[in-house]
Protein backbone atom coordinates (compact mmCIF):
# COMPACT_ATOMS: atom_id res chain seq x y z
CA UNK A 1 0.00 0.00 0.00
CA UNK A 2 1.13 3.41 -0.18
CA UNK A 3 2.20 5.33 2.23
CA UNK A 4 0.96 7.53 4.59
CA UNK A 5 2.64 10.79 5.14
CA UNK A 6 2.73 11.46 8.76
CA UNK A 7 2.64 15.21 9.94
CA UNK A 8 1.64 16.50 13.04
CA UNK A 9 -1.43 18.58 10.68
CA UNK A 10 -4.46 18.22 11.25
CA UNK A 11 -6.50 16.62 8.00
CA UNK A 12 -9.79 15.90 9.99
CA UNK A 13 -11.01 19.20 11.97
CA UNK A 14 -14.65 19.27 13.96
CA UNK A 15 -15.12 22.69 15.47
CA UNK A 16 -18.00 23.53 17.34
CA UNK A 17 -20.54 20.95 15.84
CA UNK A 18 -24.11 20.83 16.75
CA UNK A 19 -26.84 18.39 15.85
CA UNK A 20 -30.36 18.27 16.54
CA UNK A 21 -32.75 15.08 15.57
CA UNK A 22 -35.84 17.40 15.84
CA UNK A 23 -35.76 18.16 20.14
CA UNK A 24 -33.20 15.61 20.91
CA UNK A 25 -30.06 17.66 21.06
CA UNK A 26 -27.63 14.34 19.85
CA UNK A 27 -24.23 16.47 19.65
CA UNK A 28 -22.78 19.24 21.83
CA UNK A 29 -20.27 22.20 20.45
CA UNK A 30 -18.06 19.28 19.61
CA UNK A 31 -14.32 19.82 18.56
CA UNK A 32 -12.15 17.33 17.99
CA UNK A 33 -9.04 17.45 15.84
CA UNK A 34 -7.91 13.83 13.47
CA UNK A 35 -4.05 14.68 12.90
CA UNK A 36 -2.77 12.84 9.84
CA UNK A 37 -1.47 9.46 10.28
CA UNK A 38 -3.54 9.07 13.91
CA UNK A 39 -6.02 6.74 14.96
CA UNK A 40 -8.96 8.17 17.37
CA UNK A 41 -11.18 5.81 18.97
CA UNK A 42 -14.37 7.18 20.34
CA UNK A 43 -15.98 5.09 22.72
CA UNK A 44 -19.01 6.03 25.35
CA UNK A 45 -22.32 4.89 26.41
CA UNK A 46 -25.04 3.75 23.66
CA UNK A 47 -26.74 6.67 22.80
CA UNK A 48 -23.74 9.27 23.44
CA UNK A 49 -24.09 10.56 19.96
CA UNK A 50 -20.33 8.63 18.88
CA UNK A 51 -22.11 7.07 15.87
CA UNK A 52 -23.67 10.42 14.68
CA UNK A 53 -20.45 12.04 14.91
CA UNK A 54 -18.67 10.01 12.86
CA UNK A 55 -21.14 9.86 10.22
CA UNK A 56 -21.78 13.01 10.26
CA UNK A 57 -17.97 13.12 8.87
CA UNK A 58 -18.43 11.89 5.85
CA UNK A 59 -21.94 14.10 5.46
CA UNK A 60 -24.44 11.30 5.97
CA UNK A 61 -25.56 12.96 8.61
CA UNK A 62 -26.06 16.61 8.22
CA UNK A 63 -25.19 18.98 11.41
CA UNK A 64 -26.95 22.38 11.99
CA UNK A 65 -24.04 24.25 13.59
CA UNK A 66 -20.72 24.15 13.78
CA UNK A 67 -18.10 22.84 10.70
CA UNK A 68 -15.87 20.16 9.84
CA UNK A 69 -12.56 20.24 7.54
CA UNK A 70 -11.06 17.30 5.91
CA UNK A 71 -7.55 17.92 4.36
CA UNK A 72 -8.40 22.01 4.92
CA UNK A 73 -11.56 21.90 3.05
CA UNK A 74 -15.00 22.51 4.24
CA UNK A 75 -17.17 19.39 3.96
CA UNK A 76 -19.14 20.15 0.80
CA UNK A 77 -23.44 20.35 1.26
CA UNK A 78 -23.65 18.56 -1.98
CA UNK A 79 -23.63 17.31 -5.70
CA UNK A 80 -20.28 16.13 -7.10
CA UNK A 81 -18.17 17.71 -5.13
CA UNK A 82 -19.60 16.23 -2.18
CA UNK A 83 -19.21 12.49 -3.72
CA UNK A 84 -15.84 13.74 -4.48
CA UNK A 85 -15.13 14.15 -1.24
CA UNK A 86 -16.79 11.07 0.42
CA UNK A 87 -14.34 9.10 -2.47
CA UNK A 88 -11.60 10.51 -0.36
CA UNK A 89 -13.09 9.16 3.25
CA UNK A 90 -13.44 5.33 3.29
CA UNK A 91 -16.32 4.47 5.30
CA UNK A 92 -16.80 0.87 7.43
CA UNK A 93 -20.69 0.43 8.55
CA UNK A 94 -21.62 -1.72 11.32
CA UNK A 95 -24.07 -3.57 9.45
CA UNK A 96 -21.25 -4.38 6.32
CA UNK A 97 -23.74 -3.44 3.70
CA UNK A 98 -21.59 -4.61 1.08
CA UNK A 99 -23.87 -4.52 -2.20
CA UNK A 100 -25.76 -7.79 -2.14
CA UNK A 101 -26.62 -7.90 -6.28
CA UNK A 102 -22.53 -7.88 -6.79
CA UNK A 103 -20.03 -10.39 -5.64
CA UNK A 104 -17.22 -9.62 -3.53
CA UNK A 105 -14.78 -8.55 -6.04
CA UNK A 106 -17.18 -6.10 -7.78
CA UNK A 107 -18.07 -4.32 -4.53
CA UNK A 108 -14.75 -3.57 -4.40
CA UNK A 109 -13.54 -2.69 -7.80
CA UNK A 110 -17.56 -0.76 -8.30
CA UNK A 111 -15.69 2.96 -6.37
CA UNK A 112 -12.61 2.98 -8.47
CA UNK A 113 -14.14 2.06 -12.07
CA UNK A 114 -17.45 4.15 -11.41
CA UNK A 115 -16.05 7.17 -9.37
CA UNK A 116 -11.65 7.10 -9.67
CA UNK A 117 -12.05 5.82 -13.62
CA UNK A 118 -9.60 2.90 -13.07
CA UNK A 119 -9.38 0.86 -15.85
CA UNK A 120 -11.33 -2.55 -15.09
CA UNK A 121 -7.92 -4.58 -15.11
CA UNK A 122 -6.24 -2.08 -13.16
CA UNK A 123 -9.19 -1.88 -10.60
CA UNK A 124 -9.41 -6.09 -10.62
CA UNK A 125 -5.85 -6.12 -10.16
CA UNK A 126 -5.94 -3.58 -7.07
CA UNK A 127 -9.04 -5.67 -5.58
CA UNK A 128 -7.68 -9.18 -5.31
CA UNK A 129 -4.30 -7.61 -3.76
CA UNK A 130 -6.46 -5.89 -1.15
CA UNK A 131 -8.71 -9.09 -0.98
CA UNK A 132 -5.80 -11.13 -0.28
CA UNK A 133 -4.52 -8.81 2.43
CA UNK A 134 -7.80 -9.07 4.51
CA UNK A 135 -7.45 -12.67 3.58
CA UNK A 136 -10.73 -13.63 1.47
CA UNK A 137 -8.64 -13.41 -1.86
CA UNK A 138 -10.74 -17.13 -2.17
CA UNK A 139 -14.11 -15.52 -1.57
CA UNK A 140 -13.77 -12.85 -4.71
CA UNK A 141 -16.45 -14.49 -6.97
CA UNK A 142 -19.24 -15.23 -3.77
CA UNK A 143 -21.63 -12.99 -2.65
CA UNK A 144 -21.91 -10.86 0.17
CA UNK A 145 -24.76 -13.52 1.65
CA UNK A 146 -22.87 -16.24 1.10
CA UNK A 147 -19.92 -15.12 3.74
CA UNK A 148 -19.55 -15.07 6.99
CA UNK A 149 -20.09 -12.02 9.02
CA UNK A 150 -16.49 -11.07 9.82
CA UNK A 151 -16.01 -12.01 6.05
CA UNK A 152 -18.19 -9.75 4.55
CA UNK A 153 -16.82 -7.02 7.21
CA UNK A 154 -12.87 -7.59 6.16
CA UNK A 155 -14.54 -7.33 2.25
CA UNK A 156 -16.41 -3.92 3.49
CA UNK A 157 -12.87 -2.64 4.48
CA UNK A 158 -11.44 -3.72 1.09
CA UNK A 159 -14.20 -1.86 -0.29
CA UNK A 160 -13.23 0.96 1.16
CA UNK A 161 -9.03 0.92 1.12
CA UNK A 162 -9.40 0.41 -2.81
CA UNK A 163 -10.66 4.27 -2.50
CA UNK A 164 -7.35 5.17 -1.73
CA UNK A 165 -9.36 7.09 1.50
CA UNK A 166 -7.30 9.96 3.20
CA UNK A 167 -8.97 8.84 6.18
CA UNK A 168 -11.40 5.79 7.09
CA UNK A 169 -14.10 5.91 9.69
CA UNK A 170 -15.29 2.84 11.39
CA UNK A 171 -18.72 2.61 12.64
CA UNK A 172 -18.87 -0.37 15.62
CA UNK A 173 -17.31 -2.16 12.87
CA UNK A 174 -17.52 -5.25 15.06
CA UNK A 175 -20.70 -4.64 16.88
CA UNK A 176 -23.16 -6.61 14.92
CA UNK A 177 -20.44 -9.80 14.28
CA UNK A 178 -20.23 -13.21 16.39
CA UNK A 179 -17.72 -13.39 19.39
CA UNK A 180 -15.49 -15.35 17.67
CA UNK A 181 -15.06 -13.33 14.49
CA UNK A 182 -14.27 -9.80 16.39
CA UNK A 183 -10.33 -10.57 16.16
CA UNK A 184 -10.18 -11.81 12.55
CA UNK A 185 -12.20 -7.86 11.71
CA UNK A 186 -9.64 -6.57 14.40
CA UNK A 187 -6.78 -7.92 13.57
CA UNK A 188 -7.04 -6.13 9.83
CA UNK A 189 -7.46 -2.58 11.53
CA UNK A 190 -4.48 -3.25 13.44
CA UNK A 191 -2.72 -4.16 10.73
CA UNK A 192 -4.13 -0.95 8.67
CA UNK A 193 -3.32 1.63 11.85
CA UNK A 194 -0.24 0.51 11.91
CA UNK A 195 0.98 1.18 8.75
CA UNK A 196 0.05 4.83 9.63
CA UNK A 197 -3.40 4.75 7.97
CA UNK A 198 -5.54 8.01 9.60
CA UNK A 199 -8.90 6.70 11.22
CA UNK A 200 -11.69 7.66 13.43
CA UNK A 201 -12.74 4.55 15.11
CA UNK A 202 -16.40 3.77 17.04
CA UNK A 203 -16.22 0.57 18.99
CA UNK A 204 -17.05 -0.79 22.32
CA UNK A 205 -13.51 -3.10 21.99
CA UNK A 206 -11.46 -1.63 24.66
CA UNK A 207 -8.79 -4.34 24.07
CA UNK A 208 -8.40 -2.16 20.55
CA UNK A 209 -8.56 1.26 21.61
CA UNK A 210 -5.66 0.32 23.89
CA UNK A 211 -3.31 -1.40 21.36
CA UNK A 212 -3.86 0.68 18.41
CA UNK A 213 -5.51 3.80 19.68
CA UNK A 214 -2.97 7.33 19.85
CA UNK A 215 -5.66 8.98 21.41
CA UNK A 216 -9.32 8.08 23.03
CA UNK A 217 -12.64 10.13 22.84
CA UNK A 218 -14.96 9.85 25.21
CA UNK A 219 -18.56 10.89 24.61
CA UNK A 220 -21.28 11.14 27.09
CA UNK A 221 -24.96 12.59 26.21
CA UNK A 222 -23.90 14.17 23.05
CA UNK A 223 -20.57 15.72 24.74
CA UNK A 224 -17.01 15.35 24.04
CA UNK A 225 -16.15 14.88 27.80
CA UNK A 226 -12.52 13.52 27.84
CA UNK A 227 -9.91 13.37 25.00
CA UNK A 228 -6.55 11.53 26.55
CA UNK A 229 -4.32 8.79 25.95
CA UNK A 230 -5.22 5.43 26.17
CA UNK A 231 -2.51 4.68 29.06
CA UNK A 232 -3.78 7.95 30.62
CA UNK A 233 -7.47 7.27 29.74
CA UNK A 234 -7.68 3.91 31.11
CA UNK A 235 -5.65 4.01 34.30
CA UNK A 236 -6.17 7.44 35.34
CA UNK A 237 -9.84 9.33 33.84
CA UNK A 238 -9.53 12.87 34.72
CA UNK A 239 -14.03 13.27 34.62
CA UNK A 240 -16.47 11.90 36.70
CA UNK A 241 -18.68 10.06 33.70
CA UNK A 242 -15.59 8.48 32.14
CA UNK A 243 -14.85 6.55 35.96
CA UNK A 244 -18.19 6.14 35.89
CA UNK A 245 -18.28 4.41 32.16
CA UNK A 246 -14.91 2.36 32.64
CA UNK A 247 -16.11 1.45 36.23
CA UNK A 248 -19.37 -0.51 34.22
CA UNK A 249 -17.48 -2.26 31.65
CA UNK A 250 -13.75 -2.94 32.66
CA UNK A 251 -12.73 -6.08 34.34
CA UNK A 252 -12.51 -5.64 38.37
CA UNK B 1 -37.06 -46.81 7.63
CA UNK B 2 -39.93 -49.27 6.34
CA UNK B 3 -42.01 -46.62 8.35
CA UNK B 4 -41.47 -44.32 5.19
CA UNK B 5 -42.35 -47.06 2.75
CA UNK B 6 -45.60 -48.06 4.16
CA UNK B 7 -47.40 -44.80 3.84
CA UNK B 8 -50.98 -44.48 3.28
CA UNK B 9 -52.30 -42.44 0.22
CA UNK B 10 -53.61 -39.99 2.52
CA UNK B 11 -50.22 -39.43 3.67
CA UNK B 12 -48.46 -39.28 0.21
CA UNK B 13 -51.12 -36.99 -1.13
CA UNK B 14 -50.96 -34.56 1.67
CA UNK B 15 -46.90 -34.54 2.39
CA UNK B 16 -45.27 -31.32 1.84
CA UNK B 17 -42.35 -30.95 -0.23
CA UNK B 18 -39.06 -30.91 2.05
CA UNK B 19 -37.82 -27.55 1.89
CA UNK B 20 -34.29 -26.96 0.69
CA UNK B 21 -31.66 -25.47 2.21
CA UNK B 22 -32.01 -22.14 3.68
CA UNK B 23 -35.78 -21.76 1.72
CA UNK B 24 -38.22 -19.90 3.58
CA UNK B 25 -40.85 -22.33 4.49
CA UNK B 26 -44.43 -20.66 5.74
CA UNK B 27 -46.08 -24.02 5.72
CA UNK B 28 -45.63 -26.96 8.90
CA UNK B 29 -46.02 -30.10 7.83
CA UNK B 30 -49.78 -30.83 8.94
CA UNK B 31 -50.06 -33.00 12.18
CA UNK B 32 -52.83 -36.06 11.72
CA UNK B 33 -55.96 -33.76 12.93
CA UNK B 34 -54.55 -30.97 10.19
CA UNK B 35 -54.01 -33.98 7.79
CA UNK B 36 -58.00 -34.64 8.02
CA UNK B 37 -59.27 -31.24 8.24
CA UNK B 38 -57.18 -30.89 4.81
CA UNK B 39 -58.67 -34.20 3.26
CA UNK B 40 -62.45 -33.30 4.09
CA UNK B 41 -62.06 -29.89 2.86
CA UNK B 42 -60.42 -31.00 -0.69
CA UNK B 43 -62.73 -33.59 -1.09
CA UNK B 44 -65.65 -31.06 -0.59
CA UNK B 45 -64.51 -28.87 -2.56
CA UNK B 46 -63.51 -31.55 -5.79
CA UNK B 47 -67.03 -32.45 -5.59
CA UNK B 48 -68.24 -28.91 -5.75
CA UNK B 49 -66.29 -28.07 -8.54
CA UNK B 50 -66.99 -31.43 -9.90
CA UNK B 51 -70.89 -30.83 -9.58
CA UNK B 52 -70.45 -27.20 -11.36
CA UNK B 53 -68.91 -28.32 -14.35
CA UNK B 54 -71.21 -30.86 -14.86
CA UNK B 55 -74.10 -28.15 -13.80
CA UNK B 56 -72.53 -25.78 -16.13
CA UNK B 57 -72.58 -27.92 -19.28
CA UNK B 58 -75.80 -29.71 -18.73
CA UNK B 59 -77.23 -25.55 -18.83
CA UNK B 60 -75.39 -25.00 -22.04
CA UNK B 61 -76.81 -27.35 -23.80
CA UNK B 62 -79.93 -26.76 -23.30
CA UNK B 63 -82.30 -24.70 -25.74
CA UNK B 64 -82.88 -20.85 -25.24
CA UNK B 65 -84.78 -18.90 -27.49
CA UNK B 66 -81.61 -17.29 -29.70
CA UNK B 67 -80.14 -20.67 -29.74
CA UNK B 68 -83.37 -23.62 -30.26
CA UNK B 69 -80.58 -26.34 -30.11
CA UNK B 70 -78.15 -25.21 -27.46
CA UNK B 71 -74.33 -24.12 -27.39
CA UNK B 72 -73.23 -27.31 -28.85
CA UNK B 73 -74.84 -27.13 -31.92
CA UNK B 74 -72.01 -28.10 -34.33
CA UNK B 75 -72.88 -25.63 -36.43
CA UNK B 76 -71.75 -22.63 -34.07
CA UNK B 77 -68.30 -24.03 -33.15
CA UNK B 78 -67.97 -24.95 -37.69
CA UNK B 79 -66.18 -21.75 -38.15
CA UNK B 80 -63.11 -22.78 -36.47
CA UNK B 81 -62.03 -25.29 -38.60
CA UNK B 82 -61.89 -22.79 -41.48
CA UNK B 83 -58.40 -21.11 -41.72
CA UNK B 84 -59.77 -18.08 -42.61
CA UNK B 85 -61.37 -17.66 -39.37
CA UNK B 86 -58.12 -18.07 -37.59
CA UNK B 87 -56.49 -15.98 -39.83
CA UNK B 88 -58.93 -13.18 -38.84
CA UNK B 89 -58.19 -13.46 -35.12
CA UNK B 90 -55.01 -13.57 -35.71
CA UNK B 91 -54.39 -10.00 -37.16
CA UNK B 92 -56.24 -8.94 -33.92
CA UNK B 93 -53.79 -10.77 -31.50
CA UNK B 94 -51.00 -8.99 -33.44
CA UNK B 95 -52.72 -5.83 -33.10
CA UNK B 96 -53.06 -6.93 -29.57
CA UNK B 97 -49.53 -8.26 -29.48
CA UNK B 98 -47.87 -4.79 -30.99
CA UNK B 99 -49.88 -2.35 -28.83
CA UNK B 100 -49.06 -4.01 -25.61
CA UNK B 101 -45.31 -4.68 -26.49
CA UNK B 102 -44.63 -1.14 -26.96
CA UNK B 103 -46.78 0.08 -24.14
CA UNK B 104 -44.67 -1.98 -21.68
CA UNK B 105 -41.46 -1.17 -23.15
CA UNK B 106 -42.64 2.99 -22.85
CA UNK B 107 -44.16 2.01 -19.53
CA UNK B 108 -40.86 0.68 -18.02
CA UNK B 109 -39.25 3.39 -19.07
CA UNK B 110 -41.10 5.95 -17.88
CA UNK B 111 -41.85 4.04 -14.58
CA UNK B 112 -38.08 3.33 -14.12
CA UNK B 113 -37.39 6.87 -14.49
CA UNK B 114 -40.57 8.29 -12.34
CA UNK B 115 -39.88 5.96 -9.63
CA UNK B 116 -35.82 6.92 -9.80
CA UNK B 117 -36.60 10.60 -9.24
CA UNK B 118 -39.47 10.19 -6.90
CA UNK B 119 -37.30 8.06 -4.71
CA UNK B 120 -34.31 9.80 -4.96
CA UNK B 121 -34.54 12.80 -6.80
CA UNK B 122 -34.15 16.57 -5.12
CA UNK B 123 -36.77 18.20 -3.63
CA UNK B 124 -37.30 22.14 -3.49
CA UNK B 125 -39.52 24.11 -1.21
CA UNK B 126 -42.65 22.96 -1.74
CA UNK B 127 -44.61 26.65 -2.41
CA UNK B 128 -42.31 26.73 -5.49
CA UNK B 129 -43.14 23.36 -6.50
CA UNK B 130 -46.99 24.48 -6.39
CA UNK B 131 -46.63 28.11 -8.09
CA UNK B 132 -44.59 25.69 -10.80
CA UNK B 133 -47.80 23.59 -10.58
CA UNK B 134 -50.47 26.37 -11.40
CA UNK B 135 -48.49 28.28 -14.29
CA UNK B 136 -48.17 25.23 -16.08
CA UNK B 137 -51.83 24.05 -16.00
CA UNK B 138 -52.80 28.28 -16.48
CA UNK B 139 -50.19 27.97 -19.77
CA UNK B 140 -51.96 24.44 -20.69
CA UNK B 141 -55.52 25.54 -20.40
CA UNK B 142 -54.52 29.10 -22.45
CA UNK B 143 -52.73 27.64 -25.04
CA UNK B 144 -55.80 25.45 -25.71
CA UNK B 145 -57.97 28.11 -25.99
CA UNK B 146 -55.80 29.77 -28.00
CA UNK B 147 -54.29 27.31 -30.15
CA UNK B 148 -54.85 23.97 -31.01
CA UNK B 149 -55.20 20.51 -28.35
CA UNK B 150 -52.07 19.46 -30.14
CA UNK B 151 -50.16 22.95 -29.20
CA UNK B 152 -51.34 22.27 -25.45
CA UNK B 153 -50.11 18.58 -25.55
CA UNK B 154 -46.75 20.21 -26.26
CA UNK B 155 -46.83 22.64 -23.64
CA UNK B 156 -47.91 20.14 -20.49
CA UNK B 157 -44.90 18.08 -22.08
CA UNK B 158 -42.33 20.73 -22.27
CA UNK B 159 -43.80 21.74 -18.19
CA UNK B 160 -43.40 18.54 -17.00
CA UNK B 161 -39.89 17.84 -18.52
CA UNK B 162 -39.13 21.84 -16.79
CA UNK B 163 -40.97 20.14 -13.82
CA UNK B 164 -38.81 17.00 -13.66
CA UNK B 165 -35.55 18.85 -14.51
CA UNK B 166 -35.87 21.49 -11.44
CA UNK B 167 -38.49 19.75 -8.82
CA UNK B 168 -37.26 15.91 -9.71
CA UNK B 169 -39.04 14.30 -6.90
CA UNK B 170 -42.44 16.54 -6.70
CA UNK B 171 -42.65 16.39 -10.37
CA UNK B 172 -42.51 12.63 -10.73
CA UNK B 173 -44.91 12.58 -7.47
CA UNK B 174 -47.47 14.78 -9.49
CA UNK B 175 -47.02 12.70 -12.91
CA UNK B 176 -47.65 9.53 -10.94
CA UNK B 177 -50.95 10.48 -8.66
CA UNK B 178 -52.19 12.33 -11.68
CA UNK B 179 -52.19 9.46 -14.59
CA UNK B 180 -52.59 6.41 -11.75
CA UNK B 181 -56.22 8.67 -10.68
CA UNK B 182 -57.23 9.03 -15.01
CA UNK B 183 -59.65 6.58 -16.12
CA UNK B 184 -57.62 4.24 -18.84
CA UNK B 185 -60.41 4.71 -21.73
CA UNK B 186 -60.32 8.28 -21.02
CA UNK B 187 -56.66 8.08 -21.65
CA UNK B 188 -56.85 6.32 -24.69
CA UNK B 189 -59.66 8.33 -26.06
CA UNK B 190 -58.33 11.56 -25.62
CA UNK B 191 -55.33 11.72 -28.05
CA UNK B 192 -57.44 9.79 -30.88
CA UNK B 193 -60.62 12.60 -30.38
CA UNK B 194 -58.24 15.51 -29.74
CA UNK B 195 -55.16 14.86 -31.04
CA UNK B 196 -56.06 13.01 -34.35
CA UNK B 197 -53.95 10.72 -33.08
CA UNK B 198 -54.24 6.89 -34.98
CA UNK B 199 -56.10 3.74 -33.08
CA UNK B 200 -53.06 2.20 -32.45
CA UNK B 201 -51.19 5.01 -31.07
CA UNK B 202 -53.77 6.20 -29.22
CA UNK B 203 -54.09 2.90 -27.38
CA UNK B 204 -50.33 2.57 -26.81
CA UNK B 205 -50.01 6.28 -25.27
CA UNK B 206 -53.11 5.40 -22.76
CA UNK B 207 -51.20 2.59 -22.08
CA UNK B 208 -48.34 3.72 -21.45
CA UNK B 209 -49.83 7.17 -19.16
CA UNK B 210 -51.51 4.88 -17.02
CA UNK B 211 -49.30 1.79 -16.57
CA UNK B 212 -45.85 4.26 -16.44
CA UNK B 213 -47.74 5.26 -13.01
CA UNK B 214 -48.49 1.95 -11.78
CA UNK B 215 -45.17 0.51 -12.60
CA UNK B 216 -43.31 3.28 -11.30
CA UNK B 217 -45.36 2.88 -7.90
CA UNK B 218 -44.10 -1.18 -7.88
CA UNK B 219 -40.59 0.05 -8.37
CA UNK B 220 -40.78 2.69 -5.85
CA UNK B 221 -42.03 0.05 -3.17
CA UNK B 222 -39.19 -1.85 -4.21
CA UNK B 223 -36.81 0.73 -3.72
CA UNK B 224 -38.26 1.52 -0.10
CA UNK B 225 -38.16 -2.05 0.80
CA UNK B 226 -34.36 -1.80 0.15
CA UNK B 227 -32.20 -1.63 3.35
CA UNK B 228 -30.88 2.05 3.73
CA UNK B 229 -27.64 0.80 4.19
CA UNK B 230 -27.12 -0.07 0.29
CA UNK B 231 -27.77 3.82 -0.22
CA UNK B 232 -25.24 4.82 2.57
CA UNK B 233 -22.85 2.49 1.09
CA UNK B 234 -22.90 3.63 -2.22
CA UNK B 235 -23.24 7.51 -1.13
CA UNK B 236 -20.15 6.54 0.97
CA UNK B 237 -17.75 5.33 -1.50
CA UNK B 238 -18.27 7.83 -3.63
CA UNK B 239 -20.87 7.50 -5.81
CA UNK B 240 -23.43 10.22 -7.01
CA UNK B 241 -26.57 10.27 -6.08
CA UNK B 242 -27.72 9.08 -9.47
CA UNK B 243 -24.90 6.83 -9.97
CA UNK B 244 -25.71 5.18 -6.42
CA UNK B 245 -29.45 5.02 -8.01
CA UNK B 246 -28.86 2.88 -11.33
CA UNK B 247 -25.98 1.37 -9.93
CA UNK B 248 -26.43 -0.16 -6.57
CA UNK B 249 -30.90 0.40 -6.34
CA UNK B 250 -32.24 0.06 -9.15
CA UNK B 251 -30.79 -3.50 -10.05
CA UNK B 252 -32.01 -4.73 -6.68
CA UNK B 253 -35.14 -3.26 -7.11
CA UNK B 254 -36.40 -4.01 -10.10
CA UNK B 255 -35.19 -7.69 -9.14
CA UNK B 256 -37.12 -7.26 -5.79
CA UNK B 257 -40.27 -5.62 -8.11
CA UNK B 258 -40.16 -8.18 -11.32
CA UNK B 259 -43.29 -10.31 -10.13
CA UNK B 260 -45.27 -7.68 -9.64
CA UNK B 261 -44.07 -5.58 -12.79
CA UNK B 262 -45.04 -8.95 -14.93
CA UNK B 263 -48.71 -8.45 -12.62
CA UNK B 264 -48.54 -5.29 -14.34
CA UNK B 265 -47.71 -6.47 -18.06
CA UNK B 266 -50.22 -9.23 -18.08
CA UNK B 267 -53.37 -6.34 -17.35
CA UNK B 268 -51.76 -4.13 -19.76
CA UNK B 269 -52.17 -6.86 -22.35
CA UNK B 270 -55.29 -7.45 -21.80
CA UNK B 271 -56.69 -3.98 -21.43
CA UNK B 272 -56.04 -3.27 -25.05
CA UNK B 273 -59.16 -4.20 -25.42
CA UNK B 274 -60.25 -1.14 -24.43
CA UNK B 275 -59.19 -0.46 -27.64
CA UNK B 276 -62.35 -0.48 -28.87
CA UNK B 277 -63.23 3.09 -27.88
CA UNK B 278 -61.66 4.64 -30.84
CA UNK B 279 -62.03 1.69 -33.21
CA UNK B 280 -58.60 -0.35 -32.87
CA UNK B 281 -59.06 -3.93 -34.38
CA UNK B 282 -57.27 -5.76 -31.42
CA UNK B 283 -58.20 -9.45 -30.70
CA UNK B 284 -61.27 -8.99 -29.00
CA UNK B 285 -62.73 -6.58 -31.84
CA UNK B 286 -61.98 -8.84 -34.35
CA UNK B 287 -63.31 -12.07 -32.16
CA UNK B 288 -66.72 -9.70 -31.74
CA UNK B 289 -66.81 -8.72 -35.51
CA UNK B 290 -66.56 -12.52 -36.20
CA UNK B 291 -69.18 -13.50 -33.98
CA UNK B 292 -71.45 -10.95 -35.47
CA UNK B 293 -71.34 -12.80 -38.44
CA UNK B 294 -71.15 -16.58 -37.39
CA UNK B 295 -73.67 -15.63 -34.79
CA UNK B 296 -71.66 -17.22 -32.47
CA UNK B 297 -70.75 -15.20 -29.43
CA UNK B 298 -70.53 -17.75 -26.83
CA UNK B 299 -68.07 -20.23 -28.77
CA UNK B 300 -66.31 -17.06 -29.99
CA UNK B 301 -66.02 -15.56 -26.51
CA UNK B 302 -64.67 -18.83 -25.25
CA UNK B 303 -61.92 -19.21 -27.63
CA UNK B 304 -61.02 -15.48 -27.05
CA UNK B 305 -59.80 -16.09 -23.56
CA UNK B 306 -58.24 -18.96 -23.96
CA UNK B 307 -56.30 -17.36 -26.62
CA UNK B 308 -55.76 -14.39 -24.02
CA UNK B 309 -54.68 -16.80 -20.99
CA UNK B 310 -52.41 -17.86 -24.12
CA UNK B 311 -50.67 -14.89 -24.39
CA UNK B 312 -50.02 -14.06 -20.91
CA UNK B 313 -49.48 -17.40 -20.01
CA UNK B 314 -46.55 -17.19 -22.68
CA UNK B 315 -45.40 -13.64 -20.99
CA UNK B 316 -45.10 -15.04 -18.13
CA UNK B 317 -43.15 -18.46 -19.24
CA UNK B 318 -40.74 -16.33 -21.16
CA UNK B 319 -39.91 -13.78 -17.96
CA UNK B 320 -39.91 -16.97 -15.46
CA UNK B 321 -37.15 -18.39 -17.43
CA UNK B 322 -35.43 -14.83 -18.21
CA UNK B 323 -35.31 -14.21 -14.66
CA UNK B 324 -33.97 -18.01 -13.87
CA UNK B 325 -30.89 -17.41 -16.39
CA UNK B 326 -29.93 -14.29 -15.24
CA UNK B 327 -29.28 -15.37 -11.68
Amino acid sequence: MTDFVSTSEALVQICGVNKWFGQNHVLTDVDLDVNRGEVVVVIGPSGSGKSTLCRCINRLETIQSGSITIDGVPLPSEGKDLARLRADVGMVFQSFNLFAHKTILENVTLGPIKVRKVSKADATEQAMGLLERVGIAAKAAQYPAELSGGQQQRAAIARALAMKPKVMLFDEPTSALDPEMVNEVLDVMLELANEGMTMVVVTHEMGFARKAAKRVAFMDGGQLVEVASPENFFSAPKTDRARAFLSKILPH
Amino acid sequence: MTSSVERSFSDRLLSVPRPKAGELVLTEELGPGGKRIVMVVSLLSLLIVAYSIYWMYGRLGEPTRLYPKGQYEPSLWAPFKQGTTWKFLWQGAKLTLAAAGVGTVFAMIIGVLMASLRHGGQTRKRSYALALLAGSIALVIAAGVLTSARIAALVAVACLIIGLVFFSRQSAAAYTEFFRACALVTLIASPFRFLQVSPFWSVVLGLTLYYSTTIAEVIRSALRSLPKGQTEAGLAVGLTNKQTMTTVLLPQGLKRALPNILTQTASLLKDTSLGFVVTFRDLLTQSQGAAKQFDNYFPMLLVCAALYITLIGFINFTATRLQRRSR
